[in-house]
């Protein structure tokens, strides 16, 4: 199984090098975007200004809609470096890092449009949401370092 | 922290100040500080009453080509001190959460790193001390590959045997697909800790149709950890986001050294979800906006199926003013996994004060602790210098819920950013 897996593996890097023969023009992502706001300042929608064309970007992709905070991982596994146009890594790391203290809405109180994970009162609420679906925990918590806030109750 | 890591980001951190100026043909600095005051009381382990005081300081440097292309620093940690009575012993007082340079070549093929870096890319999600690159072989493939050590596995008995190292390739063709490959390897004290391998897809069909997924396989059990596939279907001012995934615990949840017990106890249940649901978004107006998700869970072994809906509505004034509410219900099959849920959140803009609002009420099927609801309820206020770059914010916080009896916080927070 394994081997037949790196073998579907690199057979494909090598039709992608075959595929690509086919050259189209060359786009290059600029390394940050213009500023428009002070990040994190408001929910941005992209096609607002670059419309609803898919090229070079898919850029209705990227809107900020009010369900964002929620659905933005295949997004950013996909395509970091357009995250990356706008959110330095810090701005990832208010909710996504290996050891920090503050919850989200802890460390941003007052930025209450960014439907942060964890408002309110989420210790008894996650009691739930963890039995229901404990894969979008893992995500975070599932490295033995992040793991140290599940600790003093889980063990 | 150990003492070695800290030489090592200083000794990064004095060889860039010095090699940045002299290859880079703008220099940009910015510095970001956010110092954060909270204060509000909790029992110990012990049941002993704690009065805390502590004082965050987050801090964020970049300096070197920034903006363009060229070397670059970027290092970003948080520190804490306490001013009243001290966390629990063994808590972290602080932490490097990244320290890297950065190449960019000028013709913008070319990306490399070297340092302690965050990476969210295929299956890689983690935080590592190393090499990461990434080239456009050809225009229309990527590669990227990194190695080093893992900053997560680091904890569970030191850094000694601890590796991690992995690479990406996607093939695309611009407003058509993108196609990718990725790989990751994870050694922590020595033994094989994860292994994994992902593709991933995004495919732009005609009518604005968008599709996209990934799945992973755990190369260490030989199983399918996860698929998770969704399409985007535009129509007028709507948009319509039907989503399916499927997790097997066993292949997904990682219940090696350091894993806490609920994920080791969901991996050897070795249960499998499956979800399938959609958001969908109406956007009447350019400054309103309604959306909604629905998730059903349906389960091999432990429960019967669950439902998760949500419904919210914002509407925006000027360009930051925004105020929405939400409700949302979870419906497991048991009255212990039900809660229903609404929220409320303000944010008004008044150059240049601003005023946020936050109530999130909870009510729960089956009391927890004996309660049965949870009120949360924030209140801020918050003032914008532009010259300097400096916001000051003060945060009252209440809740009253299963855990917290009436608990007050409040929190004031000092954000200053230079830039030159």
């Amino acid at each position: 199984m394994n081997r037949r897996a790196v073998f579907m593996a690199g057979g494909y890097m090598l039709l992608a090098l075959v595929v690509s023969c086919t050259q189209q023009a060359h786009y290059r992502l600029p390394v940050k975007h213009p500023p428009i706001f002070e990040l994190g300042e408001r929910r941005e929608f992209c096609t607002k200004c670059h419309g609803y064309r898919k090229e070079p970007v898919d850029f209705e992709r990227y809107n900020h809609t009010p369900l964002f905070t929620d659905s933005h991982r295949m997004v950013a596994y996909q395509n970091q470096n357009i995250c990356a146009l706008c959110h330095e890594q810090s701005f990832c790391n208010d909710c996504h890092a290996s050891r920090t203290e503050l919850k989200p809405s802890e460390k941003n109180p007052t930025e209450t449009f960014r439907r942060m994970q964890h408002r309110g009162d989420y210790l008894s609420r996650h009691r739930i949401d963890g039995r229901l679906d404990p894969s979008s925990c893992f995500r975070c918590h599932g490295n033995p370092r992040a793991a140290a806030t599940c600790r003093p109750c889980h063990g | 922290m150990t003492r070695s890591w800290w030489m090592t980001a200083q000794l990064i951190l004095f060889a860039a100040v010095l090699a940045v100026p002299a290859v880079c043909r703008a220099v940009d600095l910015g510095i970001s500080s956010d110092t954060i005051v909270r204060v509000y009381e909790r029992d110990d382990r012990n049941g002993r009453g704690r009065s805390l005081l502590p004082v965050y300081e987050f801090m964020r440097i970049d300096y070197g080509s920034v903006t363009t292309p060229g070397l670059s620093l970027h290092a970003y940690g948080w520190g804490r001190l306490d001013l009243r009575d001290s966390h629990e012993d063994g808590d972290a007082e602080g932490d490097l959460l990244y320290a890297y340079l950065e190449y960019i070549d000028p013709d913008r093929d070319h990306q490399v790193r070297i340092g302690r870096q965050y990476l969210f890319e295929g299956v890689m999600r983690e935080s590592f001390d190393g090499l990461y690159a990434r080239t456009e072989l050809v225009p229309t493939v990527a590669l990227s590959a990194f190695a080093g050590m893992p900053v997560g596995a680091g904890s569970a008995a030191g850094r000694s045997g601890d590796l991690i190292y992995g690479a990406r390739i996607v093939q695309g063709q611009r407003g058509r697909y993108d196609a990718g490959i990725s790989y990751k390897y994870v050694a922590n004290d020595g033994s094989r800790s994860e292994e994994l391998l992902g593709a991933d897809l995004s495919l732009i069909l005609p009518a604005g149709i968008s599709l996209f997924g990934h799945s992973t396989l755990n190369l260490l059990t030989g199983g399918w950890g996860e698929h998770s596939y969704e399409a985007r279907i535009p129509f007028a001012s709507m948009e319509f986001r039907p989503f399916y995934q499927r997790y097997r615990y066993s292949d997904y949840l990682n219940d090696r050294s350091g894993a806490s017990r609920p994920f080791r106890f969901q991996t050897a249940l070795g249960d499998r979800v499956e979800i399938a649901g959609a958001e969908g978004f109406w956007y009447p107006a350019e400054s309103v906006e309604f959306g909604g998700r629905y998730k059903y869970l349906t389960y091999d072994r432990r429960f019967g199926n669950a439902h998760m809906a949500t419904a919210l509505a914002t509407v925006r004034r000027g360009i930051f003013s925004e105020a929405g509410l939400e409700f949302g219900r979870v419906q497991g099959d048991l009255a212990e996994n039900r809660y229903y849920l609404g929220r409320g959140y303000l944010y008004g803009d008044f150059t240049p004060w601003f005023a946020t609002g936050d109530v999130t009420y909870v009510r729960y099927d089956r009391a927890i602790y004996g309660e049965n609801s949870a009120l949360f309820v924030s209140a801020g206020l918050g003032r914008k210098m532009p010259d300097p770059a400096l916001s000051l914010k003060l945060s009252v916080d209440y809740s009253n819920d299963p855990y917290f009896h009436k608990d007050y916080r409040g929190t004031l927070a000092v954000t200053y950013a230079f830039r030159r």
